[in-house]
């Protein structure tokens, strides 16, 4: 019977709904186990000690963040990230763009629709939002915006039986079906100006598709939906830097490009979900400093 | 001089706390915190393709993502002035009811109900819930799923969706699908009558439930839409209503900028939005108890019936926190009948479904409800289909102020038991059982950190800048 930790920091709780859509699997699991503090789920008030696995959901952004992960993983044998925002920053890594102080600035004093005047001053908040591997060692990453279920329940499942679990090393395009001639359009197309064919290769047709650089596992579930692949699972195990890989991936459509776009845009396509641990924002941290 | 903290509040979405202080058997301070972090979602949106931010803006909440995805949707196409095919706008009504019956249950099931049914201190969760009554339990897991499988079918998955571009939906729904999921759709209506009778049972025969909390006279808003004022949950007028029920005013959504602002509070980095012309105490209450005030029925049978049942409990306008917990039970009933509706519509499976969208400049905003309240989403988009600006207004910042100051009317009546060790923990659940009651979404709320505010007999107290 192990003893299970489940908890949201700077995130948006989806993780932990993804770990709900488990229904009958989870009740088991917490049937066999002790679930001994998940605050969204029951009332332990304290971070008990002694934990065997600790499922964190979320990134860090203040100070307060900062120090439950520490304490977690003082507690605790195994420390897993669960979801894009705790293993690579997640999408509120792309604030990160703008240092911390002028975001305050911006965000409340100098917005529209908003009163000026007052910016709050209390916060002990971080300048960035970070994964938790900036604070503390994880022992598994479970990759996704949001995970998905069937990585989930496997990870538990095989930890839980004292195995280690193992993750595949594939790219997202091996789970999508749709067919690659390796001819590319000549022009870079948005998802809402053309409809693509349903059948071929979205990046191939010109569909800003991040499938070739993002660890597959997923089943491909957006672009057999119709639209791109946003990179939500990273980048593939081997990989450093997932924008990097994307521009590797991209081969002619590098050319078309837009010169409108702005950092702003790249970054947004590039590294949607891993731009808190890019070299590009390591480049942009050294320069700020 | 007694000081007590509840931290972490449990079984709400995200983290916050509570701190209470009492002197000789008198409140002294309360103070109601959310410790998640701000995200800067609307200043990360600044600079990315609109089309694009439906998809962005939706993780800002794992729970009621798919009003982020359609509200965000719905204000690009506003500001590019496209409508949709109409089978898209089915597709993703679809969507959304979809959305209110897995949120809706989730809440029900995993974070309020547990409260109410005579469970011990140390175990009010799901889980006990599940041993005590197996039937009540699994069918709130087979209703869960159910809304599961409809968020799917139309939106591409699950927790986060993909389908939803300016023009329309990237995804049909097929007709084996739509079958099988008709039929189980049917099954699941029943299941929640059960469910619901249950939870109806609890209020009506325990006036305990509702008897330790005062109420609340604030202004209400939500949607209606039609000639006669009737709830929906996609599409719409705002409308507002007093604390004694007269309309304030009804407005196009669009333009909500003129009767909607948001205050910056010294103390506090929650933004909280106001009714313009009473100033920053015009203060709104949004969500299921506001809803079901606001618009004049449910267009459902079997809901309005409930609905109906609601009303005895807590006649219009109900001032009552508690009220919030069990309107969310017609309004579950209403999500899967709405799902039911569009499932039979001969037009859900078309596959016209979308029509192609040229980029350009515009400004446009919308609303939704979402399963916690009025949602808004608001655009500036440049020539080239960037994002320029954007705002985006989540239930929670309205309730927010509304949250502390009922703890702050409820801890006062109770101030004593705080002090008495005996008594603190149950003084403690009541301060728990209130902020459950609203579902507060802390990371919803997008640039809140740290609600420190202290009220005093005044409604909210706010220095008014600008």
């Amino acid at each position: 019977m192990a003893r299970i930790l489940l908890i949201g920091l700077a995130g948006d709780s989806g993780c932990q709904v993804a770990a709900v859509g488990l229904h009958e699997t989870l009740v088991e699991v917490l049937a066999a186990n002790e679930l001994i503090y998940a605050p969204t789920l029951i009332d332990a008030k304290e971070i008990p000690d002694k934990i065997d696995v600790a499922i964190v959901e979320g990134g860090i952004r203040n100070t307060h963040e900062e120090e439950i992960i520490k304490e977690i993983r003082e507690k605790s044998g195994v420390v897993i990230a669960l979801g894009a925002c705790a293993a690579f920053g997640g999408i509120p890594g792309l604030a990160n763009l703008k240092p911390g102080p002028e975001l305050m600035n911006t965000i409340y004093n100098n917005w529209r629709g908003t009163d000026k005047g007052t910016i709050p001053t209390h916060l002990v908040s971080l300048d960035e939002q970070h994964p938790i591997k900036d604070f503390v060692k994880v022992d598994f990453i479970i990759p996704g915006c949001p995970p998905e279920v069937t990585d989930i329940a496997y990870t538990l499942t095989t930890l839980l039986s004292g195995e280690i679990p193992k993750y595949n090393s594939t790219q997202v395009c091996d789970d999508c079906p749709k067919e690659r001639l390796g001819v590319y359009e000549p022009e870079l197309k948005r998802i809402h100006e053309e409809i693509p064919d349903p059948d071929r290769c979205l990046l191939e047709q010109g569909f800003f598709c991040m499938g070739p650089a993002t660890m597959g596992g997923c089943g491909a579930p957006c672009p057999t939906s119709g639209n791109t692949c946003e990179g939500c699972r990273g980048a593939c195990l081997d990989v450093t830097d997932q924008g990097m890989a994307m521009i590797d991936a991209m081969t002619g459509l590098l050319n078309q490009l837009k010169d409108e776009f702005s950092v702003e845009t790249y970054v947004g396509q590039l590294y949607r979900f891993t731009y808190a641990e890019s070299i590009l924002s390591e480049i942009a941290r050294r320069r700020n400093k | 001089m007694t000081k007590v903290e509840i931290d972490p509040l449990t079984r709400i979405e995200g983290m916050g706390k509570i701190k209470v202080e009492v002197e000789n058997n008198e409140l002294k301070d309360l103070k109601f915190q959310i410790t998640v972090a701000p995200r800067f979602f609307e200043y990360l949106l600044t600079g990315k393709r609109a089309e694009e931010a439906p998809r962005l803006t939706q993780r800002i909440c794992g729970i009621c993502y798919v009003s982020h995805h359609l509200a965000s949707v719905k204000a690009i196409e506003n500001a590019w002035g496209v409508t949709p095919t109409e089978t898209a706008i089915k597709l993703r009504r679809l969507m959304n009811a979809g959305g209110y019956v897995t949120s809706h249950s989730l809440h029900s099931a995993f974070l309020a109900v547990p409260d109410l049914i005579g469970l011990p201190e140390d175990g009010r969760n799901f889980i006990a819930l599940m041993g005590k009554y197996p039937e009540i339990g699994k069918a709130a897991l087979k209703i869960h799923a159910y809304g599961n499988k409809v968020v799917e079918a139309s939106g591409g998955r699950i927790v986060q969706v993909v389908t939803s571009v300016p023009g329309g939906q990237t995804l049909a729904l097929k007709e084996e699908r739509r079958r099988e999921l008709l039929e189980e759709g049917k099954e699941v209506l029943e299941l929640m009558k059960v469910y619901a009778d249950f939870v109806f049972d609890v209020y009506e025969k325990d006036s305990l439930v509702c008897s330790q909390f005062p109420d609340l006279e604030t202004n209400f808003m939500g949607l209606v839409n039609g000639p006669d004022d009737h709830y929906d949950v996609y599409d719409g007028k705002g409308r507002i209503i007093s604390g004694t029920g007269k309309e304030v005013v009804k407005f196009d959504t669009n333009y909500y900028y003129n009767y909607i602002q948001e205050a910056v509070w010294e103390h506090s980095s929650t933004k909280v939005p106001y009714y313009k012309p009473e100033g920053v105490n015009g203060n709104l209450r949004v969500g299921p108890l506001a809803r079901l005030n606001v618009a004049s029925k449910l267009p459902w049978p079997v809901a309005h019936e409930y609905e109906e049942r609601y009303l005895k409990l807590f006649p219009r306008p109900c001032l009552q926190v508690q009220g919030f917990n069990l309107a969310r039970i017609p309004e579950l009933i209403a999500g899967q009948e709405e799902v039911l509706q569009m499932l039979e519509d001969p037009q859900i499976t078309s596959t016209d479904i979308r029509k192609p969208v040229k980029s350009r400049g515009g400004e446009g905003a919308s609303f939704i409800e979402a399963p916690r309240g009025v949602l808004t989403h608001h655009y500036v988009i440049d020539d080239n289909g960037l994002i320029r600006y954007a705002n985006i207004m989540a239930p929670t910042t309205y309730n927010h102020p509304l949250i502390q100051h009922d703890l702050y009317a409820n801890a006062k009546i109770y101030a004593s038991e705080f002090a008495d060790k005996k008594k603190r923990a149950e003084a403690c659940w009541r301060l728990e059982k209130i902020v459950r009651a609203y579902d507060p979404c802390t990371s919803c709320s997008v640039h809140m950190v740290d609600f420190d505010l202290k009220v005093d007999g005044k409604m909210v107290e706010v220095r008014e800048v600008s």
